[in-house]
């Protein structure tokens, strides 16, 4: 265990935390762009400048706070960064500064700074804690904003939001049941199954999907990329499920995962409306990292933590352009070829390659992970890798038919802007450049996904599994909870 | 080999890299370089790889060498999987590798001028480079991993290319179906990419097949026929082999430069170089050889046929290229090796000569007929003579519908993918929407408000 030199992982989650809880008249107009803009900036440097101590300075293991809270008054750290978490917090904070980023003028009322900037906050507290009862805390925060994006306004959606006061509703349950019982008891393993509904519920796991596409609909696209594409879910089922859960649960989950993954590909290219598109494509696409969560080598199992990131990155990068194009045209449609490339060459290049390196095209990190993920699970499952070969394949075609439908065409839009503004072109240039650079060296990113992977299947079955160098951690116990649960060797 | 020929072959791959970048990003930046500069730096690129070509082919002759490799490390690798990266430089790669400069080459100076002030004259020179990227690396891949990776490359300029004219909509059609055809086919490669892996351990070619083709691909039988087979799927969807063949005259629609290097020349034959680089794993599956004589056969025939009734002459050379690619492909299946890769090269060369030239060629006969004053002579008529009578109109028939293949994969394949989504889509909707009413506390809204809504492939 190493411990920062300042108090980076607490500012993580405060800063953005602060700027949340501003008073609304005090983040108005360009000042409260101007603050989104800082404070995710900030996060993002804070985030890497993290990754980077991890990685480079650290002694390995596990990187812990100076001043952490849960050190000071319960003895034992509530923050801390480990192999899995050190680049999903780049990755989030990441996806953060490019929604800040390329933030249309038209959506600024419903992704408010306020509230992209507590989404961030919950977010971030997700990577750094797999405290059971911080992560109920952050799950119900996080799921708020989502929630009231739909349940406000005159076309205000019960349905959709039900499913998400359900996500937290077992949550909660599940940890609180799960914190008063015996891991192996039945109330144990009743809090396991509370926690895993919860868990394939906010991933859009069928059969618990349906809320996604209408989300995707009718929320606004931001906040619906900000509150799906870092994969909290993925998370916690990285953190309470896959370290403890029997075989059986695990192939279930596997084998609901991949039927989800080809299901939303088929739903994706069947679509009329762009942003039911997007949310099948997304439904799709993150299923397939369940699906590699689930699988029992180590190679798959970082096939799928590498798909975490690369598609979540890919994917906010998509539907941000589709936010730009929205923001141009109004409401969009997949049925007619709504032409307009002349006019917006940058935006429609960037839709295209966000979306070829979702799918993972190869030149884009997304092409290492489906490699490993397919390669890995080949032996044991080649279900599964013919079923994401399948996916790869179907959202292939989406990503090119939505390109062509959206873009091709005669039709002439002259509406006074339409040009790329330089933030947008910033912001999915930064994109660009990292999709770009890992997908052309992928090596250090890929064996970083595969040192995490190990560390999850030695907590599930010992050091049997683990082909690499044991990564050594410090005697001393980091949490209770975090070892009861296996967590950590 | 010397570090002169490892220089080589990295400028033959490295030339369109450098090119595809600075078109790109010049382009990524708001900043499209001037039209001259972009002709002389497409033809700069091309000579330098062709050159590179010319000098690696005069060491290999020189050394006697008759094949190298050019270990580049690993692109990534874990303890418990490598993706190993180098280049493979052999008759077969090497005489690809000219090809395709020389060709990229030539069809790069036609399109300077033949695109001129064209509103997507970069876009073109981009995905003109991305091509010429891809298929270099295709064809020096060192191993079937590599492959595979620039295969996608190919295949993704190829369909945007056919959708250049994006105004109109018969091209966006036409490259989202040969797009279609790509990726569900390409499905064949990469299955087999991965399952060559999992029972060899490596995708390295210098590895399976040892100094030689002789060797032997290190699988069983019926190991070999299952990668064969899959192999083979990929060749059918770049090579247009029936059933699949339908999209080739479709993709005429792309500009004419496009179509001679993509559908006359090079694209067209990238699935008989598979073939061809990956034959050591056929000869260990005679039954999937034969179905690639008769696959390749068949096509041969079915195009022929076909070629008679097209009107224009892009649509009938396309068939005229099938007809070829499928008796080169018939060729590779009968055990020949030489013989398939004179055919692609002489092939390749005239049939781009033939579609640069067909613009203008009707305007020369239009003139030459002014200038004579009257219709030349038709020629051909060699079918109808050998057809019987009784079967020319059935015959005509079938040739004008292309064999009915279109319907029959729309029918079979795309209509029931189309309906059982869409079925499920109307579920999804009836359920939120039957959920959102009991929330409400109303009545369920009438099924049809909430039917319909997926538009379809």
């Amino acid at each position: 265990m190493s411990e920062l030199s300042l108090p980076l992982l607490l500012l993580l989650v405060v800063l953005p935390a602060l700027g949340a809880v501003v008073p609304r008249s005090f983040l108005t107009g360009r000042g409260a762009r101007r603050v989104l803009l800082l404070v995710t900036g900030v996060e993002l440097a804070l985030a890497i400048a993290v990754a980077a101590v991890f990685h480079f300075g650290g002694e390995g293991g596990i990187l812990v706070d100076p001043f952490d809270p849960g050190r000071s008054f319960f003895g034992r750290p509530f923050l801390f960064v480990d192999e899995l978490s050190s680049l999903l917090l780049p990755f989030g904070a990441l996806v953060f500064g490019m929604v800040a980023l390329v933030l249309p003028r038209t959506e600024r009322h419903r992704a408010s700074t306020r509230r992209i900037l507590a989404m961030e906050a919950c977010t971030l507290s997700v990577f750094l804690t797999a405290e059971p009862v911080l992560l109920a805390g952050v799950w119900v925060l996080s799921t708020l904003p989502g929630y009231r994006e739909l349940s406000v306004g005159p076309r205000a959606r019960r349905a959709e939001g039900l499913y998400m006061l359900g996500t937290i509703i077992l949550f909660t349950a599940g940890v609180a049941l799960e914190y008063f019982s015996e891991v192996t008891s039945p109330a144990g393993r009743l809090a396991d199954v509370l926690i895993l509904g919860a868990v394939l519920t906010r991933k859009g796991i069928v059969p618990f999907h349906s809320w996604m596409l209408g989300f995707f609909e009718h929320a606004a696209l931001p906040t619906a990329i900000l509150f799906t594409a870092p994969q909290v879910g993925a998370y916690a089922a990285a953190r309470l499920i896959v370290p403890h859960a029997p075989d059986a649960v695990l192939t279930v989950i596997g084998v609901a995962s991949l039927a989800t993954a080809v299901y939303g590909a088929g739903l994706a290219l069947v679509q009329s409306n762009p942003r039911r598109a997007f949310g099948a494509f997304f439904m799709s696409q993150s299923a397939l990292v369940m699906a590699g969560l689930d699988s029992r080598t180590t190679l798959g199992l970082a096939g799928g933590l590498a798909l975490w990131i690369s598609s979540g990155v890919a994917l906010a990068g998509f539907g941000m352009t589709l936010a730009a194009l929205e923001a141009r045209r109004g409401s969009l449609s997949l049925r007619t070829y709504s032409g307009g490339y002349q006019r917006t060459p940058f935006l429609a290049t960037s839709f295209l390659f966000f979306g070829l390196a979702a799918v993972g095209f190869p030149g884009t990190v997304g092409f290492a992970g489906e490699e490993a993920l397919v390669d890995g699970v080949v032996g044991d499952f080649p279900q599964m890798a013919i079923a994401v070969m399948m996916t790869s394949a179907l959202n292939g075609l989406l990503v090119l038919r939505a390109y062509f439908r959206l873009f091709g065409g005669a039709r002439v839009h002259i509406h006074a802007f339409q040009r790329t503004r330089p933030r947008e072109r910033a912001g999915f240039l930064l994109l660009v450049g990292v999709l770009l650079a890992l997908g052309l060296a992928p090596g250090s990113f890929l064996m970083s996904r595969h040192r995490a992977a190990e560390a999850i299947l030695r907590a599930r079955y010992g050091d049997s599994t683990s082909s690499a160098p044991r990564v050594e951690l410090d005697e001393q116990p980091l949490t209770a909870t975090l070892r009861d649960r296996e967590l950590l060797p | 080999m010397s570090a002169l020929a490892g220089w080589g072959t990295f400028a033959i791959v490295g030339a369109p890299a450098v090119l595809l970048a600075i078109l790109g990003a010049s382009s990524l930046a708001g900043r499209p370089l001037p039209e001259r500069v972009v002709g002389i730096l497409v033809k700069l690129a091309f000579i330098v790889s062709l050159a590179s070509c010319f000098v690696l082919a005069a060491r290999m002759a020189a050394s006697d060498v008759p094949r190298f490799s050019i270990p580049l490390g690993e692109w990534f690798a874990t303890p418990d999987y490598h993706f190993e990266l180098g280049l493979l430089v052999d008759h077969l790669s090497l005489t690809f590798a000219t090809l395709t400069a020389a060709l990229c080459g030539l069809v790069g100076a036609f399109a300077h001028r033949y695109l001129h002030r064209e509103p997507g004259y970069h876009r073109f020179f981009i995905l003109l480079s991305l091509f010429a990227l891809g298929m270099m690396l295709t064809v020096l891949a060192g191993s079937l991993e590599m492959v595979y990776a620039a295969w996608e490359l190919v295949g993704l300029s190829s369909a945007l290319l056919i959708a250049f004219y994006h105004e109109r909509r018969q091209p966006l059609q036409n490259g989202f179906l040969t797009f279609a055809v790509y990726r569900v086919c390409d499905l064949g490669l990469l299955s087999a990419v991965v399952l060559v892996h999992h029972f060899c351990g490596t995708g390295a070619f210098e590895k399976l097949f040892g100094a030689g083709s002789e060797a032997g691909a290190p699988l069983s039988e019926n190991q070999a026929i299952v990668v064969a087979l899959l192999l083979f799927v990929a060749a059918i969807g770049k090579s247009a082999q029936l059933p699949v063949s339908g999209w080739l005259p479709r993709a005429m629609e792309g500009p004419t430069p496009s179509s001679a290097i993509f559908y006359g020349a090079l694209s067209v034959h990238a699935g008989a170089f598979l073939l061809l680089r990956t034959a050591p794993i056929f000869e260990n599956a005679p039954l999937v050889s034969w179905l690639v004589v008769v696959v390749g056969l068949l096509t041969a025939a079915h195009a022929a046929l076909v070629e008679q009734t097209q009107t224009d002459i892009k649509g009938a050379l396309a068939y005229a290229s099938l007809t070829q690619v499928g008796i080169i492909l018939a060729e590779i299946g009968l055990g020949l090796r030489l013989i398939p890769l004179l055919h692609i090269v002489g092939h390749a060369c005239s049939r781009s000569l033939q579609f640069l030239r067909a613009p203008s060629l009707l305007h020369d006969l239009h003139q030459v007929e002014s200038a004579v004053g009257e219709h030349l002579a038709h020629t051909g008529m060699r079918f109808e003579r050998i057809a019987p009578a009784g079967a020319r109109a059935w015959l005509y028939r079938l040739a004008l519908e292309r064999a009915y293949l279109d319907e029959l994969l729309d029918k079979l394949i795309v209509r029931p993918f189309q309906g059982v989504f869409q079925f499920f889509d109307g579920l999804e909707q009836r359920w939120l929407a039957g959920l959102e009413s009991v929330l409400r506390g109303r009545a369920r809204p009438p099924t049809g408000a909430v039917e319909g809504d997926g538009s379809g492939v």
